[in-house]
């Protein structure tokens, strides 16, 4: 006699959405304001010095020299939501991203510099990579001693 | 054939907009650790087996922490470059309809049945998105699921080669 069996033995899947909320705003937000103080790219690289020209002109404007932080706003400007049951997005409030998508993706012309230069101010870096790996293991640990 | 262009929207649609999108499991019977390890406990396994279980899946990106690993996996440069399908968009574009598009050079049986079907991101996330582990090629699948809408697959067709006068008069 042949038996035939079908079914559906999938290991159940995790819905990790909670987690990465928390990833989300305590890590890699804080991470990506971390990196925009120290005047850092998030792969650790510092920006290059500001002209000379830039500096003046910003001293005249009341603004702060520090890179990428004239009016603060950017810094303070990055919003985390769930979306569905699934996902979480981190992006720019609305009122930056323009600004913010020019610093990073096109870049400004620097006579100075010669060229163009882009701002990688916006994403995940190694570290930020590394930072969630450790707050997984340590849920997973906390979870089982429950 | 796909419209490229459609995609190359969607992909610079993320590093215009400056979004990092993090998403989890599809499925919506999904469980969440404590259940999980509450679900194993029931079943049997004792806690060190679990530890290691969920420990050894989370370090090799397997069938539970797969996509939570592409999701926190680190962008090339600070560009948003792990754009793979329209599908991540599901929430921010007015999207309907969403076609699977596979690779069609090596792809699995899964994926082959999948091609050029079009179902609503509800009903993908109910059969499995690409990479979520329900096709035979599981994380490594490089299908994507593009916009219905702007999308139509036709089969390739090859260029016709023009026939000679000769030949013309030979086929008449």
């Amino acid at each position: 006699m042949i038996a035939e069996f079908k079914g559906n033995l999938k290991s159940p899947d995790l819905n990790l959405q909670a987690d990465l909320e928390i990833i989300a705003k305590d890590i890699f937000v804080r991470s990506l304001q971390k990196y925009i103080k120290a005047e850092q790219d998030i792969n650790g690289r510092r920006y290059p010095r500001l002209a000379e020209s830039t500096v003046r002109q910003k001293a005249r404007l009341g603004l702060s020299r520090n890179i990428l932080q004239a009016t603060r706003r950017l810094i303070n400007d990055f919003v985390v939501r769930r979306s569905g049951q699934t996902k979480v997005i981190i992006k720019l409030s609305s009122a930056r991203t323009k600004v913010g998508a020019i610093l990073q993706n096109e870049g400004v012309r620097s006579k100075a510099q010669g060229g163009v230069r882009r701002f990688n101010f916006f994403g995940i870096s190694r570290e930020m990579e590394k930072i969630a790996m450790q707050y997984m293991r340590k849920r997973i640990a906390e979870e089982i001693k429950k | 054939m796909t419209d490229f262009n459609s995609f190359n929207d969607m992909t610079n649609f993320e590093a215009e907009a400056m979004l990092i999108l993090l998403t989890s499991k599809a499925t919506k019977s999904a469980l969440t650790i404590e259940e999980f390890i509450n679900l194993a406990r029931l079943q049997g396994a004792t806690d060190a087996a679990i530890k290691k279980e969920l420990l050894a899946d989370l370090e090799e990106g397997g069938r539970l922490f797969g996509e939570f690993r592409n999701a926190i996996a680190a962008t090339s440069n600070g560009v948003i470059a792990r754009m793979r399908d329209s599908a991540q968009f599901a929430e921010d574009l007015d999207v309907q309809d969403y076609l699977w598009v596979a690779v069609l050079s090596n792809s699995c049986p899964d994926c082959v049945e999948r091609h050029g079907q079009i179902k609503t991101m509800d009903e993908w996330e109910q059969e499995g998105l690409p990479r979520a582990g329900f096709t035979v090629c599981k994380e490594h699948c490089q299908c994507i699921l593009v916009d219905a809408s702007k999308s139509v697959l036709k089969p390739i067709v090859r260029g016709t080669r023009l026939r000679s006068a000769k030949e013309r008069v030979l086929t008449t």
